[in-house]
């Protein structure tokens, strides 16, 4: 009883040195008496709007450890905190933070993969893979070499080629038979035996390849097209996450929240025309006020791998 | 000035320092952007309310402004303990001085409330006010949960006017019974004061006038008038 009483009293203390100097949303996640020190938590409070019901829910995500102080007593006995300072306290949060929004974007992205390589934009970034895999089909052997593409590309273009075919070796989809060239490979021949009409086909495997692999064509090959609609989804997803069901919310709602997960701000034309072509892939629908809906079947198998991930418990920085 | 509860049709409902219908002073006070921006919008609207009653157009900082005098960061919310001496900082040569104090008395409110050289004071409530009243948070199982802050425009032992800048946000605060505006609500004071007294640090915060004996120095009226716990720490 006396230790709960002398935690509850310490935990005041910290409690008013932190909210004063650090930030009101500060809590205790955990003290020790022993070393007479204390995790510091953070609750961060989202703002879900919805215009189904016309509300707007405050959510909190808890970090539990951003930081820590330590206490000690001055030769006149009075309690002295030293520890994380604010600036230390705002960079592990906006780590701790992206990190539950990439998981979350990562989520969504196994649920989405097949929809969003449909988008004309990613389909355009996509082409040197779909090339690849028309010419297997076209060529009568089922062979092609690495030298027939790109002849009419720029050098910096052409040298990337090569990373093209590695990267669907990789996974599969070609098998090497000599130098520089490559036939069908195995996961390619299993989804054709499948009697796969060929551009569903094509969508399939560019799908796995963005699923799979999408840090590799984003940071490496450069293709960065599927990132905004991936960031869009997610501005929208997420949130609906937390507020447990699908929300309404209107375009000027997504883009804020966008610009607070991601720190980037998109002009609201191309904001539009991008959420636009998503309404068309079926990834939101949007009603005639204007206020994008999520689709059932995308938020279920989201929300069932977010629930086994548990991207909103608290989660420690180490 | 303090509010007539006898009748149940009482508009305009005035306030407690100029008597001006309270719907004429908020007309243009903004709502909080973010969850945690309750604190620099406030102060940004009594700064407005100041400049529009004193007819002094420089008090009335920007919301940018405020936000970087309360060191305000997205998810971080504000310093409080830097909130006081950075205001102070930006509005001295304008003749005003900004204050703070934890554990005030109702009296030194209603005194700052009735002062028409100085704002409406901004206080505390404790989460547990969002809770009852708006349905607004998941989160009402943590054990110290962060407070929301509140402009109150009049009070009388009776009654209390307060300005909520998250009144517009939330559909279940708007159909309260005692919404009397907008962001505006008629409250019991005993019930304000509960609020108050368990949120966190029951904070109050409001701008004083600097009297013309003691402008350029660091003594105010408001302070003089007011001594008891009210000083910033």
């Amino acid at each position: 009883m006396a230790e709960d009483v002398l935690k509850s009293i310490r935990e005041k203390q910290i409690l008013e040195y932190a909210r004063d100097r650090l930030s009101p949303y500060i809590y205790v996640s955990e003290i020790d008496e022993r070393s007479s020190e204390a995790r510091l938590g953070l609750m961060i409070q989202d703002g879900i709007v919805d215009h189904e019901t016309d509300e707007f829910r405050i959510r909190t995500v808890k970090l539990s450890d951003i930081g820590s102080l330590r206490w000690s007593r001055s030769p006149r006995g009075k309690i002295q905190f030293r520890g994380s300072t604010r600036t230390q306290l705002v960079k592990n949060t906006n780590d701790l933070y992206s990190s539950i929004i990439n998981r979350s974007q990562q989520l969504l992205l196994t649920s989405l993969y097949v929809k969003l390589v449909t988008i004309d934009t990613v389909s355009v970034a996509m082409k040197p893979f779909k090339k690849i895999l028309v010419s297997l089909e076209e060529s009568e052997h089922e062979i092609v070499a690495v030298h027939d593409f790109g002849q009419k590309l720029s050098d910096k273009k052409r040298q990337r080629i090569p990373q093209y075919f590695n990267l669907l070796r990789e996974l599969g989809y070609i098998e090497r038979v000599g130098d520089g060239k490559y036939t069908v490979g195995n996961a390619m021949s299993n989804l054709k035996a499948d009697s796969i009409e060929s551009s569903r086909l094509y969508a399939m495997i560019l799908a796995d390849v963005i699923r799979r692999r999408s840090k590799y064509l984003q940071q490496v090959l450069h293709l960065t097209m599927i990132v905004p609609f991936l960031r869009w989804s997610n501005s929208y997803y997420f949130p609906s996450y937390e507020a447990d069901r699908l929300v309404k919310m209107h375009d000027k709602e997504i883009i804020a929240n966008c610009r607070r997960y991601y720190g980037v701000r998109t002009d609201e034309e191309t904001a539009k025309s991008q959420l636009q072509s998503m309404v068309e892939r079926d990834i939101f629908t949007r009603d005639a006020s204007g206020n994008y809906r999520g689709i059932d079947q995308t938020f279920e198998e989201y929300k069932s791998s977010a629930d086994r991930d548990a991207i909103l418990a608290p989660i420690p920085v180490s | 000035m303090a509010l007539s509860v006898t009748s149940e049709v009482r508009k305009p409902y005035l306030d407690g320092k100029n008597g001006i219908d309270v719907s004429e002073v908020t007309a243009y006070f903004k709502f909080q952007a973010l969850p945690n921006s309750c604190v620099p919008t406030c102060i940004h609207n009594v700064l407005k309310a100041l400049a529009a009653s004193h007819r002094y157009p420089p008090i009335a900082l920007s919301e940018r402004r405020v936000n970087q005098l309360c060191r305000y960061r997205l998810n971080f919310g504000p310093i409080m303990n830097d909130i006081v001496s950075n205001m102070k900082g930006a509005i001295r040569s304008f003749g005003y001085a900004a204050y703070a104090g934890a554990h005030m008395t109702y009296g030194t409110l209603a005194k700052v409330i009735d002062d028409k050289e100085g704002s409406y004071p901004v206080i505390e409530l404790s989460h547990k006010y969002l809770d009852d009243r708006c349905d607004s948070t998941e989160d009402s199982t943590s054990e110290n949960p962060p407070d929301h802050v509140v402009i109150v425009l009049c009070s009388d032992p009776n009654e209390t006017i307060i300005f909520d800048p998250f009144d517009t946000r939330n559909k279940v605060m708007r159909k309260l019974p005692d919404r009397i505006g907008r962001g505006l609500y008629l409250m019991p004071t005993g019930q304000i004061m509960e609020y108050w007294d368990k949120a966190f640090r029951s904070w109050a915060f409001w701008i004083g006038r600097l009297s013309r004996k003691t402008r350029g120095t660091t003594r105010s009226t408001v302070l003089e008038q007011y001594p008891v716990n009210s000083e910033a720490k």
